[in-house]
């Protein structure tokens, strides 16, 4: 059965240069998994006692399945897909639903490409966070005001003269850099506000959609109130209002994220901000599946095998609701970017002088109607924000279509 | 029927307590006393107490709120603290203007819309339609903001077809809405055509398609008479639950051309903090948002028999 | 395959072609189908209020003057300034005693017409009106800034206003706007019949004329204000040349020729003497004596564009579609030369021309003169650390750098605009007029040392406050600079504006730069903030007190303009600007643009009540926005091209291909 599809099955060419991209992250993944496995030892033996594997047996079945692991990643059996927790698949066990799903994204050129695109802004990311890319970007000068694309002028005070590639702004920073570390700045908010969206509407989705109830209509209630206000007025109202308080900002100040991070108080606000109001999507559709599947029979087994709720919840239902929420996650990533921008553009987001697209964009409008035309800041943002949120748009419909029951054959 | 409507109606009373509470919240208790914003630099101790007086903030906070809700029943929100117009009489004026950019640009949009998702799913996986999904992805990519700078930029300022900025409440004023129905017709055409799309395509892939096909109707036929209706439900429901947001207009489009609808309204009203303008918005955005989600529901239920109302 | 279906694709197309064709059809006029002879201006900021209690902003101040009529207005073109009776009939009759002022109303000017008079004809003006007006701004329930023009001026005026504090209106909502109580009367302030007003002042104010030239004045019916209430704030219903048509006070405000507008003529420039000939040349050439003895207004329409921002408000000016406009920083080298400071070919090619209009203001260093080291303990050897300050600061460099060019050379308080400017005062401790700065700092240093601080050396560390910001640190820096040439040195104290007040008040200050701005066209309004017993937390903030010059502050308080009274105004300057109490730096200067088709605008610094006698040639102007503004047609004609290109593509590989499920 699978060996006649497994001929017929041929993954993107692409996929090749998708793994190896997302190989860092793999590696990190799977060494997450290592150290998980070996951290949850004691507490494993705690609670099953007799059944539970010693640390020799398990660190050896470990090494074995990362071994494995690792050479299926790079592609070495073509007739098995990489199983990447370092599990192989033991004999009889039928594929998850997750199998088929892989299977279809490795085929699209589409999703391999977006993969590649995607794990390259977030590498891009990360290293600005660190200071291996554009570490200089908040550096800029008088003399370097407005400068062309590709135009030489100094760089510091001494005159050694360096070369700016996409111009640079009104300050004189150097416009590359800061759409580079712009990327840092739409990551933490695309990330972090999906994040905090996703769980709040998960946790809040399942508790409604499963207990039914009074506990089901506070929660719609919740959700009807908070979408019967524009989105956009709601956001602007609550930043304003945050913005304008003085004891919030010196809380903040106050908090590690200030400190060590340098998380500034307006990316703080915009992605709390945002997290805690676009919930309300992922909990519409995790409510409406938790409606579904409460009377199925797997959990009525459940239920009568005495499991507890949250286990119920969690372990099993949750599972199967998972990859909607999966690609509500990109939709949210997107929105978070996308509002950024314009809250940037009111002056309710970050401040004018970091390294934003949303700034960038905004100060777009006036840079363009100068006499002499400055059209390098919008356009390199543009650009920037383009290619990720298309990168993550196709992905999604990929993700949609490789999730899609209805088109399994 | 009416029962439901009834019901549906006691069950949104809740919602706009619960919008009225969180407005509250916001302003009346997060935010700053706005008698020190509004008097700005001439924000001495008594003048701000004998603003606060007037304004009625220095009472305890259940009071206030129930004024709020007082104030919401009688639909009677006083006047502006900034304009001191009549609250109702600013959102009359503003409705208008909000109207003039959103209601067409939002029809030409869907019409545009509904079209190309048809004639996509018609000439399906032709060079039309895949170039049509590519742009309808790639526009969805750009950020609105992008959209209005450059549009502005390129239409108006550099090529001098439209006006740049500005409003007249005359029939010559069309020059004025031009360029923002363009630019809004361009940002949520991309999104409306994927949707269409999806939604016809699905409905092109149910049985009773096969069927007619098989039995020998044309396509053209198919299209029209079965699949359009069908695929209207979704169409219909998701018009009908945007008109709220029409009224309350686009507020970058508004402030980019200087139009004087409630978006801008509202947005100088939260920076300003003039209470009186954005407790009204937000209760009549909410009003208006249970309204119209009631109507869509009451036309789902008419247009598919099916679906039963409980 | 039919090219009919589906229908809806072709609908869509037809849809999208109307709109381009509609898009390809209009220009980028911001002012579609309007009558020609209209006038376009601009404000920077917000208007706040058309109710002439509230005029204190610059905005709501140029419309309410614009809308409303006073008893007495500026004469357009003179400087110096000088009234003229508007609504009043002639100059007032003032009492021997200066106490008692009697001003006639004019006869048969009547109300624009308007909803408040309910359908019957507009009134006419009367003195109940002023004195209805009056009370009203004084009214405590009116919370209007301008009530320190008339504060402890008017007998019985305080006790009024006192009074309006505690009376309860009897209805909360309506409370200052509404007549059902009326005012009680006042006694300094009567009208003795329906033209005749009779004006009691507490002491003789000899500058109380100009006063009634202020937007605050304005002349309004009680009507209005019973019908309106609160909302007066949003109409006008004055005397002036315009009705308002439309106002929308954040964005545009409409204003539409007046048609019962009294007879009043664009006035011709004086020429009696050399001085006034060479003025009227000047105004020759800026084109402002072209429709002498025309009627008033000048157009038939003003469309005033509130632009919150500087770009989209040059952009405007530059294609045509605003008559005038100052200078944005940001354009000011692509308009104006550098060193010449006069416009750059590609402006004047166009016919466009610029006026550098100076404020009526002075900006300076302020001493505080009860200081130790500084002030007059310090005798002799405060004097000469004045003194050298003052002539060691670099105002040419500072006009030149700082500015662009946007201020000029000051020498006291007499301004040129006053009648007792004398055109040979030089400032004894400035660089005079073509001077070297060489000899300036050689003289300061042989001040100091004559003083027994030779090379600044026994003068403590001084202290400058400033107002915490980029540009003032910058000033700072280079008043730091130049003291150092001398070898004084400064250290800035950064503060915020409500401490810098608190210590000004409480005399801690040493050195500050501030401006003062004159009131009205007198220079007694400077010269207050020299008199001894208006020491702070007076307006006097230096504390300067001279005896001399305080007795000649009583006497000239009390003179009307005259030869008198312009001997002593000088000689007080002389005091002055001997003591160097402040440093005299500069005034800014207003660098305005205007097209080449407005005739008649003068820029008055005190009331800028200009549309009426402004007047646009409109083919000139049509002409002008047709050259700069053509419509670029070819990204039209490629976006249907693309659109027609892919629909053909699809039909012609449909046809091709068999269409199944």
């Amino acid at each position: 059965m699978s060996d006649a599809s497994a001929n017929v099955y041929r993954a993107s060419w692409l996929a090749w240069p998708a793994r190896l991209v997302c190989w860092p992250l793999a590696a990190m993944y799977v060494l997450c998994g290592v150290l998980w496995r070996v951290l949850a030892l004691p507490f494993v033996a705690l609670f099953e006692g007799d059944a539970a594997e010693s640390g020799m047996e398990l660190g050896i079945r470990l090494l074995h399945d990362f071994a494995v692991g690792g050479i299926q990643y790079l592609g070495f059996q073509h007739d098995e897909l990489p199983a990447l927790s370092g599990r192989t698949r033991k004999e009889g066990e039928t594929h998850g639903p997750w199998w088929e799903a892989k299977r279809r994204l490795l085929k699209s050129h589409v999703a391999m490409v977006s993969v590649i695109v995607f794990v390259a802004y977030l590498y891009v990311g990360l290293g600005a966070q660190v200071g291996w890319i554009a570490p200089n970007f908040k550096d800029g000068q008088k003399e370097a005001e407005f400068l062309h694309p590709f135009s030489y002028a100094p760089a510091d005070g001494e005159g050694h003269e360096r070369l700016y590639v996409l111009g640079s702004d009104q300050l004189g920073r150097d416009v590359l850099d800061l759409a580079l570390r712009g990327t840092t700045t739409a990551l933490w908010i695309g990330l972090f506000a999906a994040t905090i969206s996703s769980i709040l509407g998960m946790f809040l989705g399942s508790l409604a959609g499963y207990f039914g109830g009074w506990v089901d209509d506070v929660i719609v209630w919740a959700y009807t109130t908070l979408s019967a206000i524009p989105y956009l007025l709601l956001l602007i109202a609550i930043s304003y209002v945050f913005k304008s308080n003085p004891s919030i900002s010196e809380w903040y100040t106050g908090t590690f994220l200030y400190k060590s991070w340098d998380v500034s108080p307006g990316l703080f606000r915009i992605i709390v901000i945002i997290g805690l109001t676009s919930w309300v999507g992922t909990c519409r559709i995790v409510r409406a599946e938790f409606i579904k599947h409460r009377d199925r029979d797997y959990v009525l087994a459940a239920r009568s095998l005495g499991f507890s709720t949250p286990r119920i919840i969690f372990r099993h239902i949750l599972p199967n609701v998972f990859h909607l929420v999966l690609i509500t996650f990109s939709l949210l990533f997107i929105g978070a970017i996308k509002f950024e921008v314009i809250l940037s553009f009111l002056g309710l987001g970050l401040e004018p002088a970091e390294a934003s697209w949303g700034n960038m964009i905004s100060k777009g409008a006036g840079e363009l109607l100068r006499a002499d035309t400055v059209w390098w800041q919008i356009t390199t943002a543009t650009v920037a924000l383009f290619g990720i949120v298309l990168a993550i748009n196709l992905l999604s419909d990929a993700l949609r279509d490789a999730l899609d029951p209805r088109l399994r054959k | 029927m009416w029962a439901y409507i009834i019901r549906r109606l006691l069950q949104a009373i809740p919602t706009i307590f619960g919008v009225t509470l969180i407005v509250f919240l916001l302003f009346n208790v997060v935010a700053d006393n706005p008698a020190v914003t509004l008097l700005g630099n001439k924000a001495t101790p008594e003048a701000v107490a004998a603003l606060s007086k007037e304004m009625g903030t220095d009472k305890p906070l259940p009071v206030q709120y129930l004024q709020f809700l007082k104030e919401a029943v009688t639909f009677d929100f006083g006047d502006s603290w900034k304009t001191n117009r009549p609250v109702s009489d600013m959102l009359l004026d503003g409705v208008g203007p909000s109207l003039s950019v959103t209601l067409p640009a939002f029809l030409l949009a869907t019409l545009i819309a509904v079209a190309l998702a048809l004639f996509c799913a018609f000439y399906r996986d032709s060079f039309a339609d895949r170039i049509t999904v590519i742009l309808s992805v790639a526009g969805m990519s750009i950020s609105s903001l992008a959209y209005i700078i450059f549009g502005q930029y390129f239409v108006a300022f550099e090529w001098n077809l439209l006006p740049i900025f500005g409003h007249q409440g005359s029939i010559e004023g069309v020059v004025f809405l031009l360029l923002p129905w363009v630019i809004w017709i361009a940002l949520s055409v991309g999104q409306e055509v994927r949707f269409f799309r999806t939604a016809v395509l699905e409905e092109m892939g149910q049985d009773y398609v096969r069927t007619a096909a098989a039995k020998g109707l044309g396509t053209g036929r198919i299209l029209f008479k079965h699949i359009l209706k069908n695929a209207m439900i979704p169409v219909i429901t998701r018009l009908v639950i945007s008109i709220p947001f029409l009224f309350v207009g686009s507020l970058l489009l508004e402030k980019f051309f200087g139009i004087p609808g409630l978006g801008d309204m509202s947005y100088t009203a939260i920076t300003e903090q003039d209470f009186p303008v954005i407790k009204a918005m937000t209760f009549f955005s909410a009003i208006a948002y249970i309204i119209f989600n009631l109507i869509s529901d009451i036309l789902y239920a008419v247009v598919d028999p099916r679906v039963r109302l409980r | 395959m039919t090219l009919r279906r589906p229908g809806a694709a072709t609908l869509a197309l037809a849809a999208v072609l109307l709109f381009v064709g509609l898009m390809a059809g209009c220009g980028s006029n911001p002012y579609p189908g309007e009558d020609p002879n209209t006038l376009h201006v601009f404000l920077s900021l917000e208007v706040k209020s058309l109710d002439p209690a509230h005029a204190q902003d610059e905005a709501s101040s140029i419309c309410i003057l614009n809308l409303y009529d006073q008893l007495y207005e500026y004469e357009y073109l003179e400087r110096p300034f000088r009234l003229k009776p508007c609504i009043a009939e002639g100059l007032p009759e003032i009492s021997e005693d200066r106490l008692t002022y009697t001003i006639r109303v004019k006869k048969g000017i009547r109300f624009v017409d308007d909803p408040c008079w309910q359908g019957k004809p507009p009134r006419e003006v009367n003195a109940h009106d002023f004195v209805f007006a009056l009370k009203r701004l004084m009214d405590v329930r009116t919370k209007s800034t301008g009530t320190w023009i008339f504060d402890g001026k008017v007998e019985g005026l305080d006790a009024f206003r006192t009074a309006s504090g505690d009376v309860l209106p009897k209805n909360p909502k309506r409370d200052a706007y509404t007549t059902a109580e009326g005012y009680p009367e006042v006694e300094g302030l009567k009208a003795l019949d329906d033209h005749t007003i009779q004006i009691k002042l507490t002491e003789p104010y000899p500058q109380f004329i100009w006063t009634l030239a202020m937007g605050y004045t304005s002349l309004y019916p009680r009507e209005a204000i019973a019908y309106y209430g609160k909302q007066f704030i949003n109409k006008a219903v004055g005397t002036g040349a315009y009705r308002l048509e439309s106002a929308n006070l954040s964005k545009k405000l409409v204003l539409v020729k007046n048609p019962d507008f009294r007879e009043e003529r664009y006035p011709d420039a004086r020429r009696d003497t050399e001085a006034f000939r060479k003025k009227a040349e000047a105004d020759k050439k800026a084109n402002r004596l072209e429709d002498v003895g025309k009627l008033l207004p000048l157009n038939d329409r003003v469309v005033v564009t509130v632009f919150k921002e500087s770009q989209p408000q040059w952009l405007y000016f530059m294609r045509g579609y605003l008559d005038r406009t100052g200078i944005p920083k940001d354009n000011f080298d692509g308009a104006v030369d550098q060193e010449t400071f006069s416009l750059l070919p590609e402006m004047t090619d166009r016919g466009i021309q610029l006026d550098k209009d100076p404020k009526m203001e002075v900006i300076y260093d302020c001493f505080n003169m009860e200081d130790e080291v500084l002030g007059t303990p310090a005798g002799e050897k405060g004097r000469a650390i004045r003194r050298a300050i003052s002539l060691a600061v670099d105002n040419e460099w500072a006009i030149k750098n700082l500015y662009n060019g946007r201020a000029e050379r000051v020498d006291g308080p007499i301004l040129k605009e006053f009648a007792e400017y004398d055109p040979a005062f030089s400032n004894p401790w400035k660089m005079p007029v073509g001077g070297s700065r060489e000899a300036a700092l050689a003289k300061a240093r042989k001040i100091l040392a004559d003083a027994g601080y030779p090379d600044g050396k026994g003068i403590p560390v001084l202290t400058k406050d400033i107002i915490d910001s980029g540009i003032n640190r910058t000033f700072f820096l280079t008043f730091q600079r130049d003291l150092a040439e001398i070898g004084i040195r400064v250290e800035a104290y950064s503060t915020t504006w409500p401490e810098f007040l608190r210590r000004l008040n409480d005399k801690k200050s040493q050195i500050w730069g501030v401006s003062w701005g004159a009131d009205y066209p007198d220079p007694q309004n400077f010269f207050q903030l020299y008199y001894g017993p208006n020491k702070a937390p007076g307006v006097n903030k230096s504390c300067f007190d001279h005896p001399e010059f305080n007795s000649l502050y009583e006497q000239t308080r009390v003179m009307l303009e005259g030869p008198e009274r312009t001997k002593l105004y000088r000689r007080m300057q002389e005091i002055v600007t001997d003591e160097c109490v402040w440093s005299f730096r500069y005034r800014r200067r207003n660098f305005n643009l205007r097209h080449a088709w407005l005739f008649g605008y003068r820029y008055n610094d005190m009331g800028q009540k200009y549309f009426r006698y402004c007047r646009v040639d409109p083919e000139m102007r049509a002409l002008e926005i047709k050259r700069v503004n053509k419509p670029t047609l070819w990204p039209v004609f490629v976006f249907l091209a693309f659109t027609l290109v892919v629909i053909m593509a699809t039909l012609i590989a449909a046809r091709r291909r068999v269409r199944g499920w």
